[in-house]
């Protein structure tokens, strides 16, 4: 078994016995796939949630809109069947607050909806989420059972 | 003419680099004022990273930090970051407040204050010496701090880059403070996340290019 890392702005696939990772998710939002039969897993760490408003948008895996799509089509290459798949979801805090509410500050939020509507849009179902608030976490996802592990500085560790 | 990070020659670079060292020795002169001890600084240091790279340019990604976040506005824009590792934030709120904090939970108003407090002094006084240097208007709106994971924390000024490009620069100085005792050893870092045209800005204003 090893645990292979995804950083900020990546996405990577593998297969069982492995486990996916993503350390100190803030407002990005890391998204988790499971296939429940071949044990095909994904997982994205996205930073903000459309492509079509940025002005750099080469790298795919850094928006939900076109890093979720993107993944699912790799698991799906390694033979992942789409009716089997599904989804769990952290991340997307608001790390920190200020006084005037701004665009910026609100990106947590906005990634959390962007990953909800295009998993929405792709059927994918959310089986498990932890998301907002304002505390970062740092996620596990096991390709033998498809269990999410979310761990905090608060409020120590969960498994969903 | 474009000027950015990654266009820059070695004497614009040169040119920055002594503008972030003057506003970083200003700000360490305030620390050192605010917190009764001597402050060595180190050498600024500009980094541009990749956004794999970001999580862990102060160490790991779920090391336990203190961060004190500062958005400057005016004729150029960006961000500052004041971070430092949690022991030293403890320590620093000792040195201020006179009280120990064991845990993360025993943290009161008075400590979280002390850690705002002395960011909103660093970055003040980091700003007003930029905005003296290039005579540009600039000033920092109201901090904002918060006490998590490394990743979490520097993850935020690289999400106000991603939009525009798949680096991220920061400047880094460092703080250190050191009088033989391990509780008042302090080890902190300024990161100034330039916005786009911050350089090509201030280096107008200093008159290095037109």
């Amino acid at each position: 078994m090893s645990m292979i890392k995804v950083g900020m702005a990546d996405y990577k696939i593998a297969a069982r016995p492995d486990y996916l990772t993503t350390l100190g998710l803030g407002s990005c939002v890391g998204i988790g796939l499971y296939d429940k039969l071949t044990g095909i897993i994904g997982m994205a760490h996205i930073m903000l949630p459309n492509s079509s408003s940025a002005m750099d948008s080469s790298n795919i895996a850094k928006f939900a809109d076109t890093a979720i799509p993107a993944m699912l089509d790799e698991m799906l290459k390694m033979g992942a069947a789409k009716f089997h798949i599904v989804a769990k979801i952290a991340g997307g805090a608001k790390m920190f607050s200020y006084g005037g509410e701004n665009d910026f500050m609100k990106i947590g939020a906005r990634n959390i909806m962007a990953t909800e509507e295009i998993l929405g849009n792709l059927k994918i179902p959310i089986l498990a989420q932890d998301t907002g608030g304002n505390c970062g976490r740092t996620i596990e996802l096991n390709s033998v059972n498809g269990s999410l592990l979310i761990r905090t500085v608060g409020k120590g560790t969960q498994t969903f | 003419m474009e000027i950015n990070f990654k266009t820059f020659d070695a004497f614009q670079l040169d040119v920055f680099k002594e503008v972030s060292n003057i506003a970083a020795g200003n700000a360490a002169t305030s620390l050192s004022k605010l917190l009764g001890t001597k402050i060595n600084l180190s050498v600024p240091n500009l980094k541009i990273l990749e956004f794999n790279e970001v999580a862990s340019v102060l160490g790991n990604e779920e090391d336990l930090v203190a961060g004190v976040i500062t958005p400057i506005v005016g004729e150029v824009r960006g961000m500052i970051l004041f971070v430092l590792q949690y022991q030293d934030a403890l320590n620093i709120m000792h040195i201020l407040t006179g009280k120990h904090y064991p845990t993360l939970d025993s943290l009161d108003e008075l400590a979280i204050s002390a850690i705002r407090e002395t960011g909103n002094i660093l970055s003040g006084t980091y700003i007003s010496a930029l905005s003296k240097l290039s005579g540009l208007k600039v000033s920092c709106m109201h901090p904002n701090v918060s006490f998590d994971m490394a990743g979490a924390i520097l993850s935020m000024p690289a999400i106000s880059f991603a939009e525009i490009s798949d680096n991220v620069l920061y400047i880094d100085s460092g703080f250190h403070a050191d009088d033989g005792k391990e509780s008042s050893k302090i080890n902190a870092n300024i990161l100034l996340v330039p916005d786009s045209d911050f350089f090509k800005k201030i280096l107008q204003a200093l008159g290095v290019v037109k």
